[in-house]
């Protein structure tokens, strides 16, 4: 591995020489902390293009309908166990997506089908294929952001911050055909009208609140605002109107667009108020910087920001037949991963941000790899193009693996496989990054952080059932874990909604059996109910 | 205004593109993945004007004056230009390279479908905004002398005296009293908290362009009913389309003083414009990204040497299909020309690709130099920037390249791929997968439910079989069959028969087909954000305009640029 890519833990800086945020300089943040426990997180992540079944289950449980727990560890879910998180992981099997696609593809209508819990209103019109899904919901890291208030009676604490207090992340932006929906796990409550590919006119979406894909560019969005230097009287007044140049700017700003909205025509209200909301949000993050409203715990530290020409590769080309390529993706993948999480964590531990969310790589994704291809041991091939290779009708070597007749099938399959492993080895890293981080009010990151884990379709042959799924932490927020649920009936369909897996997560966050019940006029494909026993109310 | 006496388009493209829109209303079973798709939709944000199901005169759709009065996001590479005259190239550059915006080249087509760009400024990407506005806000105060004129220690008066004034640069028009009121408040509210007259036109600076005025422009006219965008509101709309930048001294001078309410003021203009090189590389770069040629810099094929297809040849590919396009539309041919044009520009690398000699006289800084290729060529059908860009790792895709032609050629709405029929496609895949590609379009064109769609491209797929995955010439297949590249096109292209490609690069050019697509095309770019179809009438109007004309680029252009549809809007706030 290349050594520039990794992530500098020792540019974490500490102390009063280091880089300080404004929001530590204008309070007293020790004062602030003393008595404080941590505030729950939530970090959704994803891999691409589901699993295979018969590498990915492991024995345990209780099928179908119950809650069990692994005895044997899989194939594919090995890393987990050999990185010792077993006893911070639970694991979901035979979920399905419900809800119409209204022609959005197998990968392009699964990915925020999965991310939301309803489906496809319509297809985006974006000079590509016509396929590419449009969110028919708020996403779960959203709901979780916005739908949780305080609440005295259920102990549940608000999850929104000053500022726009989330995060997304991506490593690789390669698709298909300049498709949006595989490359973007979250959507926003505000919807817009957008040109349609599935029919003439529009359709409203739910907006996409895109991925950063260069680190350097997450850490731009989540930490600007902090200025260097020391809490000496010159850096406060300098600091002081700062804020106040950027309050003035800001309200300026606002009293614009509320001026141009007495003059716009009605049907353009929706961006002028999706522009003010996202403007407002940072003015009332200003105006508490100045007000000394904001509590920022002592332990956050500003990392240095990362390189900024370490990031994803973008495009759009759809080699689903080539053979094998020149390059391999997956050191420098690894490396923008880890230097994603380690942004999101220390943006965390200054509890900029609750939730966020974390994408590898697309569904229709191009990332490559070498070495993992058995038959071509020296060959590189790409992710998604090979799992275009496992023809055939439905769930084609998902149950079992291919016969020995056939060894270039063999070879693909377990491809994928290794595939699915290594995106679960370098997972577990990231998982063990917030494992070993405590943040300043004494807490263990991951037990403060659900991090739920899933996949945009159940295998390479594009079927939405059954779904796998899992999460780690949030054992201090009640979530149990070691247990294995498994919903796949006898024909080999998945019976449990996806949604049922975020209504299960969101227990933690409402503090409640029945979130459904704080969501208001949110409507999903099928009512949001929480699979028994994944969670206990923390005393 | 020059319009050129010309006889119209041998036959009405209007009543082949309307028929062939209805027979494009298919279901049916098409092979294999997509390429890109249509380009507009009629309608527009909720608009009750620009409705597709009205029905215009001679059977087009919607009404001329198509687009609702709106509110148009300017695309941060507009803001970018907008900015490169005040604050110098580097400074607009970096705008670009942190808001990864590809090069003009290389966008999605229009600019605002890419994901990158939209038509909102939601939470992270009005944070880009901001984050260009800080800066521009920063530059002000690091070269506060040289900006604004002012001294070291400078009088209110001069301050707020430039920042009104580089405020109405930035809103392409003069401000309000309490547009003014409300910019110096900023000023002296940073003032009056301490801050310095350079501080204070920081954060003014700043304001101007975090401000809607400047992020937005505005199509409202000068009163609720429908009629003509107010002066200044034509000026930015004609050069965002032109230029893609903000509208010039003279323009803003003719708005200021009316100048631009006749056709014969607005083509002035439009001529003035249309000489000018900015405006030349950002239309011709609008119509090669409306091919979707970048395509070929990243499509990966298999099984070829090393030397018949790198990336230096895909680059090579990529530059001729820039060069030969520009030629076209520059140089006073047709637009139809690049439908048919055998002149193209080529370096060593494509010489043997294409069956000609290597160029070496007249030739570029990067070794290209003018070719006539062989008579088997017919324009952009035919590059092979076009017909690699669209292939598939393995093989040429008779239905891909069908629905390319479909689509990007003739604009026409490709159908949704049946994924209720996918594993029944795969099915049929292997049954034929002995049979020779006219083979298997006969099947499809004869057996439902394929023949529900497939005639529709089909053809033009066909028609291209004589070039391979690298758009080299054959005469047999890759398995050593002869290859019959006759067809009867489809009713888009007059239901004529054509041999091969150059018979139908030529049946598109005399039908209005291709010209008409590409009038759509420049239609949805100066629309910015939402497109029309080929059936719309305001593409009509647009077409019937250009086929009285000499049927060059430029009059199209003007054709575009002077339509109500351009510069009127439907009634209703």
């Amino acid at each position: 591995m290349h050594k520039s890519y990794r992530f500098a833990r020792r540019s974490f800086l500490a102390g009063i020489g280091g880089a300080f945020g404004l929001k530590i300089m204008l309070r007293d943040f020790e004062a602030m902390a003393a008595g404080m426990t941590s505030p729950p997180r939530f970090l959704a992540m994803h891999w691409p293009v589901g699993t295979i079944k018969y590498a990915f289950l492991p024995n345990g449980g209780v099928k179908p309908n119950g809650v069990g727990s692994i005895t044997q560890w899989s194939e594919i879910l090995q890393p987990f166990k050999d990185k010792k998180l077993d006893g911070d992981m639970s694991l979901f099997w035979g979920l399905r997506d419900l809800g119409p696609t209204n022609g959005a593809g197998g990968h392009e209508g699964g990915t925020p089908m999965s991310a939301t819990g309803t489906g496809c209103p319509g297809t985006r019109l974006n000079g590509g294929e016509s396929d590419d899904g449009v969110a028919g919901g708020p996403s779960w890291d959203q709901i979780i952001l916005n739908d949780v208030k305080d609440d005295p009676t259920t102990g549940a604490v608000a999850m929104t911050r000053p500022g726009i207090g989330y995060a997304n992340a991506i490593c690789d932006q390669r698709i298909d055909a300049q498709e949006t929906s595989t490359r973007c796990l979250s959507y926003s409550h505000q919807t817009a009208d957008i040109a349609a590919a599935n029919k003439p006119g529009n359709v409203t979406e739910h907006v996409p609140l895109l991925p950063e894909l260069a680190p350097a560019s997450l850490y731009m969005k989540l930490f600007t605002g902090f200025m260097p230097g020391g809490s000496t009287p010159e850096n406060m007044a300098a600091a002081k109107l700062a804020l106040i140049q950027k309050k003035s700017v800001l309200d300026f700003c606002l009293r614009e667009l509320d001026q141009l909205k007495t003059v716009a025509p009605a049907v353009e209200a929706k961006k002028i108020d999706i522009h003010a909301e996202s403007c407002r949000k940072i003015e009332m993050q200003v105006s508490d910087l100045l007000n000394g409203k904001i509590t920022t715990p002592s332990g956050c530290v500003v990392p240095m920001a990362p390189d900024p020409n370490i990031k994803g590769q973008a495009g759009s080309s759809n080699p689903y037949n080539t053979n094998d390529v020149p390059t391999a993706d997956d050191e420098v993948h690894e490396a923008i991963g880890k230097l994603h999480a380690g942004v999101l964590l220390a943006a965390m531990q200054c509890d900029i941000i609750s939730t966020a969310t974390f994408q590898w790589s697309p569904g229709t994704n191009h990332v490559s790899f070498k070495g993992l291809r058995p038959d071509e041991p020296n060959k590189i091939f790409m992710h998604h193009p090979q799992s275009h290779k496992i023809g055939g009708g439905r769930g084609n070597y998902f149950d079992a693996p291919p016969p020995n007749s056939d060894p270039t099938m063999q070879a693909i399959v377990q491809f994928m496989i290794n595939v699915h492993k290594w995106y679960n080895d370098k997972t577990a890293d990231i998982v063990n990054m917030f494992k070993n981080a405590t943040d300043a009010f004494g807490g263990n990151m991951l037990d403060y952080t659900v991090m739920p884990f899933f996949t945009e379709v159940a295998m390479a042959t594009h079927e939405r059932d059954p779904k796998a799924a899992m999460f780690f932490g949030g054992k201090a927020l009640g979530m149990q874990h070691g247990k294995y649920v498994h919903f796949e009936d006898g024909g080999g369909a998945g019976t449990r909604p996806h949604v049922d897996f975020w209504a299960t997560v969101a227990q933690a966050y409402f503090r409640s059996t029945d979130p459904a019940a704080y969501l208001g006029a949110l409507q999903f494909a099928s009512p949001p109910k929480p699979i028994d026993g994944m969670w206990v109310k923390p005393a | 205004m020059k319009v050129s006496k010309h006889l119209p388009l041998q036959s009405s493209a209007w009543a082949v593109s309307v028929l062939a829109a209805l027979l494009a209303a298919c279901t049916g079973e098409v092979d294999g993945k997509f390429v890109p798709k249509d380009m507009g939709s009629a309608g527009s944000s909720g608009s009750s004007a620009g409705g597709s199901s009205t029905v215009g005169p001679e059977g087009c759709d919607g009404p001329e004056i198509a687009m609702p009065k709106r509110l148009i996001r300017l695309s941060f590479n507009q803001v970018a230009s907008s900015l490169r005259p005040v604050f110098g190239d580097a400074f607009a550059d970096k705008a670009l390279q942190d808001n990864h915006i590809p090069p003009p080249t290389e966008r999605t087509f229009p600019p605002l479908g890419d994901t990158s760009e939209g038509s909102t400024y939601i939470d992270t990407k009005w944070l880009s905004a901001e984050a260009i506005a800080e800066a521009a806000g920063n530059e002000a105060f690091k070269n506060f002398a040289t900006m604004t004129g002012c001294t070291d220690s400078p009088s209110a008066d001069c301050a707020q005296g430039f920042l009104t004034k580089h405020a109405e640069s930035a809103y392409r028009r003069p401000l309000t009293d309490r547009e003014k009121a409300s910019l110096l408040q900023v000023y002296t509210e940073v003032t009056t908290a301490g801050g310095t007259p350079q501080q204070g036109v920081q954060a003014g600076v700043r304001a101007i362009y975090d401000s809607p005025q400047f992020l937005y422009r505005t199509e409202f006219g000068a009163d609720a009913n429908t009629g003509p965008l107010t002066p200044y509101e034509l000026a930015s709309q004609l050069s965002f389309f032109l230029t893609d930048g903000p509208p010039d001294a003279a323009l803003l001078s003719a708005a200021a003083q009316n100048q631009l309410g006749t056709e014969e003021q607005i083509g002035a203009q439009v001529d003035r414009l249309l000489a000018l090189p900015a405006t030349k590389a950002n239309l011709q770069n609008t119509v090669f990204a409306s091919f979707g040629i970048a395509r070929v810099l990243s499509v990966v094929i298999d099984g070829l040497p090393p030397d018949a297809f790198n990336s230096g040849v895909a680059n090579s590919m990529f530059r001729e299909s820039q060069l030969f396009i520009n030629n076209v539309l520059w140089n006073g041919g047709k637009v139809s020309d690049l439908a048919t044009s055998r002149k193209s520009f080529i370096n060593k690398q494509l010489a043997p690709l294409y069956g000609v000699p290597e160029p070496t006289t007249g030739l570029d800084a990067d070794g290209f130099g003018a070719v006539d290729l062989p008579e088997n060529r017919s324009g952009i059908l035919t590059s092979a920037g076009f017909l690699t860009s669209r292939s598939r790792p393995d093989q040429q895709s008779v239905v891909g390249r069908g629905l390319s032609v479909n689509d990007s050629i003739l604009c026409q709405q490709n159908p949704a791929f049946p994924e209720n029929l996918a594993d029944q496609i795969k099915g049929l895949n292997a049954q034929q997968a002995n049979l020779s590609e006219r083979e298997r379009a006969t099947y499809r064109a004869s057996n439902a439910p394929c023949l529900g769609c497939h005639p529709s491209f089909d053809p033009y797929g066909i028609s291209l079989e004589n070039f391979d995955v690298v758009g080299r010439f054959r005469t047999m297949d890759a398995e050593g069959r002869p290859i019959d590249a006759s067809v009867t096109l489809p009713p888009i292209a007059g239901s004529r028969p054509a041999a091969n490609a150059v018979e139908m690069g030529k049946a598109l050019a005399e039908t209005g087909a291709f010209a008409s697509c590409v009038g759509t095309k420049l239609l949805t770019y100066a629309l910015a954000e939402t497109g029309v179809t080929g059936r719309s009438c305001a593409s009509k109007a647009v077409f019937d305009k250009f086929s009285q004309s000499d049927q060059s680029f430029t009059a199209l252009v003007r054709a575009v640029a002077l339509s109500k549809t351009l510069t009127q809007r439907a009634g209703g706030m």
